[in-house]
């Protein structure tokens, strides 16, 4: 009976050991580690933006992406997509305007604890629209594959109704801008600490960790992004790129956000 | 008739931007005080009630603000605020750049917050981050 008992326990807290750090696991409860969960697919949402019809922006062939960038928004966290849009279409100056929202994609999730914003995906910047998120001077080294794609000359850049023009400042030192390989998902809200220059930030006796249903919208998006176009192998972060405290604590979670999707199936460097 | 309109017209603009700019200035002024001297009875002053409320309440923005300590490393660079006009008109993005004060040291950091008018005041709704 001890023994029976003994492996009851065991059997139990074994079982209540597996499910304290899983998100899925009062729905799905995987027997075999090594088969992927089945993911349940993100509903996009689409917005028809206002556009800056004065400012340029640049083109590029899908095949040419392999990297997303996490980024948070540094807002509250129930600001819109569409508003981050306004803010950005204000960001441009008279030299410089900005055609539209820098983002590619937009997760609203609400922060520990409360109920609101529900989750939602918003389409941004469309995807052959190269990004304005990971820092205009930022460069990375290029791959065979995107080397081919530069010099075919297929990333072109012009005003809407404009045929385009090739660009070549967007390669410098055999090093290409980072935003034209990558793409931004942006999560609504701060993760950063409160400061001076950051006064809607966590306190330090309370910081701000992403829940699990953000970081699992997160992994899905780009598990479902790298299902869709299979170059797409690694995420970063804002400040992998330049220095700035964008993703704030989100970054601490890059691993999680890996192993997570790796459960749905996809494999991130 | 019409030159003279337009002359009318351009000084009135004119007028409205250098006192947009003053109030701007006196804003994050006042931002400065609450910040670096906590002086919180000037939050209302200086935040909007949405953003308080955001903060987790009045109460709790003071304790965040009673424990922040400025780094002696680092200040804003009071005199280099820049800030414009939303294109819809009801929100302003105000610039303000931290700059390390040790010489070997050459970081800048830009902090971009969102300014609203509320009960015809500018206030401090948020911040946004940056990225190009």
């Amino acid at each position: 009976m001890k023994i029976r008992l003994l492996v009851f326990n065991l059997l139990f807290s074994s079982l209540a050991w597996a499910g304290a750090d899983c998100i899925h696991c009062q729905s799905y409860l995987p027997l075999e580690e090594s088969r992927p969960w089945p993911i349940e697919y993100i509903k996009v949402d689409k917005v028809q933006y206002e556009r800056n019809s004065h400012a340029s922006f640049c083109t590029r062939p899908l095949e040419i992406l392999d990297t997303i960038v996490l980024h948070h928004s540094e807002t509250p966290s129930t600001v819109s997509a569409e508003k981050i849009n306004d803010y950005h279409l204000t960001r441009g100056t008279a030299t410089d305007p900005w055609y539209m929202i820098g983002y590619s994609y937009v997760i609203n999730s609400a922060y520990p604890g409360a109920s609101l914003p529900k989750l939602k995906v918003t389409e941004g910047r469309p995807l052959e629209i190269i990004g304005a998120h990971a820092g205009t001077n930022a460069f990375v080294p290029m791959s065979a594959e995107q080397k081919k794609i530069w010099d075919e000359k297929k990333v072109k850049c012009g005003k809407e109704g404009e045929e385009g023009e090739f660009d070549p400042s967007m390669v410098k030192d055999g090093k290409i801008k980072a935003n034209v390989t990558t793409l931004g998902l942006v999560v609504i809200g701060n993760y950063a600490p409160f400061s001076k220059t950051n006064p809607d930030g966590y306190s330090r006796r309370n910081p701000r960790h992403p829940t699990k249903s953000t970081l699992d919208s997160v992994a899905r998006m780009s598990c479902q992004l790298q299902k869709k176009h299979p170059r797409i192998k690694n995420i970063k972060w804002h400040n992998y790129y330049h220095n700035t405290s964008c993703p704030g604590l989100l970054k601490n979670y890059i691993g999680r956000i890996k192993a997570l999707a790796r459960m749905y199936g996809c494999e991130f460097n | 008739m019409r030159i003279q309109l337009i002359i009318i017209m351009a000084l009135f603009s004119l007028n409205i931007l250098a006192s947009e700019d003053q109030e701007m200035k006196e804003l994050f002024k006042k931002y400065d005080l609450v910040m670096d001297h906590k002086r919180i009875e000037l939050i209302d002053d200086v935040f909007t009630k949405n953003f308080i409320k955001g903060s987790g309440g009045k109460e709790e923005l003071i304790s965040k603000i009673k424990d922040l300590t400025i780094p002696k490393e680092k200040a804003l660079k009071k005199d280099h605020i820049s800030w414009k006009k939303g294109q819809k008109g009801e929100v302003y993005l105000a610039t303000l750049e931290e700059h390390s004060t040790l010489k070997n040291k050459k970081e800048v950091h830009k902090a971009e917050f969102i300014i609203l008018k509320e009960d015809g005041k500018f206030k401090i709704n948020g911040t946004l981050s940056d990225g190009d």
